[in-house]
């Protein structure tokens, strides 16, 4: 890597975390709950941070025990040069995975309510053109982005937030318990539990982090404040728009539109466009970021530079090939994405941190 | 004083203004600049080995007349005076006509010389006579002994009168610049309605003056070097002692140091050399005019770079929110001033995309805009032949030119100017239809956002950008503006000015640094100085000094013992 070791503060972290969760998942959200849980969506948010607090405390307990060091290099270090090469391409393919997901889920977004008649590579091309800027000035601008923009679109969604309140009907939430209630809440919190576990990605940020052993607090208060703050999304697309919500595609922008102050003030969805796109381009810069590193340690490359640029056209393809359309997208994020992200996210570093503290429980009476 | 004495003198004169003062050469603050070889020098070298004076005056004179040849200005004028013992004393006076101050060198060197009756001593009259001069006769603050021609030339050429003595090996150059100068006057690109009116003048010495009469303390350090291979450009770096960051200090004054030149007549000529990133739109390094805010900034803990020969002084390092701060917040009452400030802050961004917005809503996201008003934008649009973007592109550009043509213009021809501009675009293009009247609207308001801003060069920086944000905004609506919007943003933050990161303390947050850049707050409440640019001295203002019935003489009540101990 670069010569001069780049760090970021905490609050910088919690900056850079905060899209990664909130960018791809307010959007879409309730919409996907509810196809599950119906008018219960908003119930089955908190459940879903469950596999963000396994993701956090095992990557925390993971760069405490390799401090410095990368994911990507310390399951090298745990498993050997061969396994751990091996788990590192996965890694590699689940962050290759982020990119194309999450810059298909811009590109439809985009085409579907923006631009319908502009060409949709077109769009995706200038969106990962300025992910790729961003990617290239290096984990610290972008950082710095991500602390200069994120409070404005924290700030925007509850300008949101209040401004739909006269819009807002709380019978349309009722009834909040019923037949089988248990069972559709945890069926429709599996969908958003896989958005959780990219807290993965802490496993490329942490060794950035000057003290690692501070950190904990603070990211699990975060993930408070991201589970209350989707919650507060589900809620209020649900108690805007009723029962047609498992109807909608992308329900919290299409909500917004309800929006209307005097005549004056109306259709500000646009402005969710704008806005919204800053965490998206921070999130695909962030994971773009994190796919050049892994491939930068895989083939022991000097600097993440070097690989960006085939990194943003590989992720450009990638989306071109695998979501044409908005239907398999949602398949993806419906049926495919949970598991393969709890298996990747959760359950590999679960085991790697297994392996290690074995290993070093083994260990320790030689030392001694 | 003999010649191993006059030899061994290694001090040397800079005068430039009306406060003149004798400085040894500080020879351990300026480090020797990186010796680099210089395959082809900018100025020929005119005489590499030293010429030493000679004891014979028509040797000197010849070699003085060779230097100065098709000098015009230059005056070597010969007298010769009598001492009381009828002996003639063969002298010549070297100065440049319009440096000195004729009047002075009249009464004070030529009268005793020629008018006076010289006393009389047993030594050579060419050793004694510049004693006796420098001692006893010249009221004159600043003089100094030369043996070498270079040495004469230079002083010369820097408002001294030299004095040769037939027979002496050494020249007494006198100190007696009187060149004219503009007085202090309010500048007219940064007018206040409170505040100190003073502003910098073209003379180096006469700014540091305003500098050094505001902050009285000999923590305040100007450290001179001169840059210019043909110019010799004075140049003082200012900065307070264990204020300013020391790895600033250093920065700025060895990137001064590393400038090869042939000439320096502005400060942005050292400005595009000691920048940061020289390809950035935006400008790294403050200027000003004011020596009120060239005070506040470096109680800040920033470096001031003055140069000769331009009321423009550099500040570095310089941050972005600096730009949207004018001196007069600090004069205001705290609520006008933040009020200000945001206002400013929001009139950036609507000169930054207000066209663009404009542009984009009317081509792809019509359903923004609210029904009435889209009606009448409609109906005024009818008419008009061009796409939005363009149309704006145009109104941008004539509107620039307009600008353009103002600023240049003698200022009677300006006003002109300006009528015509106003009624062929506001009136005649609307009216033929060519020009949609929301289109005008849109851009006077662009225009009048774009002077919002305190610091003319950013508000440059930020007119520029609006053009690929408007093509942007052309092509890919509300969607191509966010991606502009956010690559500037991304190169914002990556910028540096001398180390200290463009955006703070938005962009590397500092929650503490936030009081003084979107609001301001009150005086007292001011405690530390800005994070980021200084140094270890950051106490500004003790706490517990808000200002209220509890403090002053009156009975003390137990909120005001509280607070102190809270304070303490």
């Amino acid at each position: 890597m670069t010569s001069k070791k780049q760090t970021i503060s905490t609050w910088q972290l919690m900056m850079l975390l905060l899209p990664i969760i909130l960018a791809t998942e307010v959007l879409p959200v309730t919409d996907l709950s509810a196809k599950f849980a119906h008018q219960r969506a908003w119930l089955a948010t908190m459940p879903a941070t469950l596999t963000g607090v396994w993701s956090i405390l095992v990557m925390i307990e993971l760069a405490k025990r390799h401090p410095g060091r990368n994911l990507v290099q310390y399951s090298s270090d745990i498993l050997g040069p061969w396994l751990g090469k091996l788990l590192g391409v996965v890694f590699m393919c689940q962050a290759l995975i982020y990119t194309t997901k999450v810059s298909a889920e811009a590109m439809t977004f985009i085409s579907m309510f923006a631009l319908p008649r502009t060409p949709k590579h077109v769009v995706l091309g200038l969106f990962l053109f300025a992910c790729a800027i961003a990617t290239w000035a290096g984990i610290e601008v972008l950082a710095r982005c991500a602390e200069t923009l994120i409070p404005i679109l924290i700030g925007f969604s509850l300008f949101v937030f209040v401004f739909l309140l006269p819009n807002m009907h709380p019978s349309f939430i009722r009834p909040i318990l019923g037949p089988h209630w248990l069972e559709t809440i945890f069926q429709a919190s599996i969908v958003p539990s896989g958005w959780y576990g990219e807290f993965l990605l802490m496993g490329f940020l942490l060794p950035h982090i000057k003290d690692v052993h501070k950190v904990r607090r603070s990211i699990l208060w975060l993930l408070v404040g991201l589970g209350a703050f989707v919650t507060l999304v589900a809620l209020q697309s649900t108690m805007v728009a009723g029962p047609l919500i498992e109807k909608f595609i992308y329900s919290y922008y299409i909500t917004a539109r309800y929006i209307s102050l005097g005549d004056f003030f109306e259709r500000i969805d646009p402005l969710i466009i704008s806005i919204w796109m800053y965490g998206m381009i921070i999130k695909t810069a962030v994971c773009l970021y994190v796919l050049s590193i892994c491939v930068v340690y895989l083939c022991d490359l000097e600097d993440h530079r070097l690989v960006v640029i085939p990194v943003t056209l590989l992720t450009l393809l990638c989306a071109m090939w695998f979501f044409p359309n908005i239907a398999q997208l949602r398949n993806f994020l419906l049926y495919t994405f949970p598991f393969e992200g709890a298996l990747v996210q959760n359950i590999l570093p679960t085991c790697l941190l297994l392996v290690d503290k074995f290993k070093s429980a083994v260990k320790r009476p030689v030392h001694a | 004083m003999n010649l191993e004495q006059a030899e061994n003198i290694t001090t040397w004169i800079w005068f430039t203004g009306g406060a003149m003062r004798k400085i040894r050469k500080p020879k351990s603050l300026i480090p020797k600049a990186p010796i680099v070889e210089i395959e082809h020098p900018i100025v020929e070298p005119q005489s590499v080995e030293t010429v030493f004076l000679s004891t014979d005056l028509a040797v000197n004179e010849a070699e003085l007349r060779r230097e100065f040849e098709n000098c015009s200005d230059v005056v070597l004028r010969s007298i010769t005076c009598t001492d009381s013992n009828g002996r003639a004393i063969h002298m010549l006076v070297v100065y440049v006509d319009g440096l000195v101050d004729s009047k002075q060198l009249d009464e004070n060197v030529l009268e005793p010389l020629l008018l006076r009756q010289l006393p009389t001593k047993d030594l050579t009259p060419a050793l004694w006579i510049r004693d006796f001069l420098s001692e006893h006769t010249l009221p004159i603050a600043q003089t100094d002994v030369l043996t070498e021609i270079s040495q004469i030339v230079d002083s010369v050429l820097r408002g001294a009168a030299v004095i040769l003595v037939d027979g002496d090996r050494a020249a007494l150059a006198a100190a007696l610049p009187g060149w004219e100068r503009r007085g202090i006057e309010e500048p007219p690109s940064e007018p206040v309605i409170r505040g100190p009116r003073e502003g910098f003048i073209e003379t180096l010495r006469t700014n540091t003056a305003m500098i050094r009469r505001r902050i009285r303390s000999p923590r305040l350090k100007m450290i001179h070097m001169t840059i210019g291979d043909l110019t010799k450009t004075d140049v003082c770096v200012a900065y307070i002692e264990g204020i300013a960051q020391k790895t600033v200090v250093e920065e700025v004054k060895s990137r001064l140091q590393r400038i090869q030149i042939d000439a320096v007549i502005e400060s942005a000529f050292l400005e595009e050399f000691i920048e940061d990133q020289p390809r950035s739109p935006f400008p790294q390094l403050q200027n000003t005019e004011r020596p009120d805010i060239v005070c506040a900034n470096l109680l800040e803990g920033k470096v001031a770079i003055f140069t000769d020969g331009t009321p423009f002084v550099l500040l570095a390092p310089a941050i972005f929110w600096g730009a949207l701060n004018a001196n007069e917040d600090y004069y205001q009452r705290t609520y006008m001033a933040s009020f200000l400030r945001i206002l400013r802050i929001s009139f950036m961004m609507i000169s930054l995309l207000f066209p663009s917005l404009y542009v984009s809503m009317t081509t792809f996201q019509q359903e923004m805009i609210p029904t009435s008003l889209l009606l009448s934008i409609a109906a005024a649009r009818e008419a008009t032949p061009f796409p939005a973007v363009i149309e704006a592109l145009i109104m941008e550009l004539i509107f620039e030119a307009l600008r353009e043509a103002g600023v240049r213009m003698p200022k009677q021809i300006g006003q002109a100017m300006s009528i015509v501009g106003a009624l062929v675009i506001g009136q005649a293009a609307v009216e033929a239809g060519i020009i949609s009247a929301p289109m005008v609207i849109v851009v006077s308001i662009t225009g009048i956002a774009s002077f919002t801003f305190p610091r003319y060069n950013v508000g440059v920086s930020i007119r520029l950008l609006r053009f690929p944000m408007l093509l942007l905004a052309g092509l890919f609506g509300i969607y191509g503006m966010a991606i502009g919007l956010f690559i500037i943003i991304v190169h914002l933050v990556a910028l540096r000015s001398f180390g200290v990161p463009y955006f703070t303390p938005v962009g590397p947050t500092q929650f503490s640094s936030l009081k003084d850049v979107f609001v301001r707050v009150p005086r007292w409440a001011m405690q530390r100085r800005q994070d980021g640019t200084t140094g270890e001295n950051s106490l500004r203002i003790p706490s517990g000094q808000s200002p209220g019935p509890n403090r002053g003489n009156g009975p003390p009540r137990k909120r005001l013992s509280r607070r102190r101990q809270g304070a303490t």
